[in-house]
């Protein structure tokens, strides 16, 4: 089973560069280029549920048209889910991933891309 | 083997041009291939025409030349640099802008460009 591995670990809203980031990830799926995404560290902000920013468009409504686009592999880390964030709700439509299993999926994927 | 080099820091916060020239280097001494050279994120910045370094700096945009000159695809992110003001002739007349700021070895395109390296090289390299 062949797939690429796409890791975030950056906070959401660092200007234009994170809309870029969700730019990328669309171009994967268009070009039907199989793949799975990670949010990690700090990047599980991004999953946080009712986002409002004040000074941008809400990346929350951008990864929920992820699965539109064709991007429907969306994990985050479960280790760093509860150490960082464990009252926080999060978007439902990402699912918990093991670090072991992260760690396992990034010596099989064909690239590792981390942002 | 066969590489994509993708670079993501703009061109004076980092040391990514010279990192990739060292990679280069040793890619091609050791009978390697690069592909391409995609450019994202600040590292659109490397593309500007008129970078002016000092004569006792290093210029990357001397490198970047003569990298497109040994047949080396040097790609700009056609929306990131556009929106960072590196426009070739086709975006500036689109935009109604009175200059051209890209230098002429690279080219502006999709991201589509930045995901082929996905399935057509055996790694993908990127320099922040």
């Amino acid at each position: 089973m062949s797939f690429n591995l796409i890791i975030i670990k950056q906070s959401p809203y660092q200007g234009r560069q994170s809309h870029e980031i969700l730019e990328a990830i669309m171009s994967l799926a268009l070009f039907d280029i199989d793949h799975r995404v990670v949010f990690f560290e700090q990047g599980i902000s991004w999953l946080f549920a009712q986002q409002a920013p004040t000074e941008q468009k809400s990346l929350e409504k951008q990864l929920s048209a992820l699965p539109l686009y064709g991007s429907e592999a969306l994990f985050y880390c479960q280790e760093h889910q509860t150490l960082l964030f464990p009252d926080q709700p999060l978007q439902q439509s990402v699912q918990p991933l093991a670090l072991q299993d992260l760690a396992l999926w990034c010596r099989q994927a064909d690239h590792v891309e981390v942002f | 083997m066969r590489f994509q080099l993708n670079v993501y820091g703009a061109p004076w916060a980092a040391n990514n041009a010279a990192d990739v020239r060292c990679f280069v280097e040793a890619a091609w001494t050791a009978g390697h291939d690069i592909a391409r050279v995609f450019f994202f994120f600040d590292g659109v910045y490397h593309g500007l025409l008129s970078q002016s370094p000092a004569s006792d700096e290093a210029n990357p945009l001397a490198y970047w030349q003569s990298l497109a000159l040994a047949d080396v695809d040097l790609l700009l992110c056609i929306a990131a640099a556009s929106n960072r003001g590196v426009l070739d002739e086709a975006e500036s007349a689109r935009y109604q802008q009175s200059v051209t700021t890209s230098a002429a070895c690279f080219e502006l395109t999709g991201l589509g460009q930045w995901a082929t390296g996905f399935h057509d090289v055996d790694r993908i390299i990127t320099f922040k």
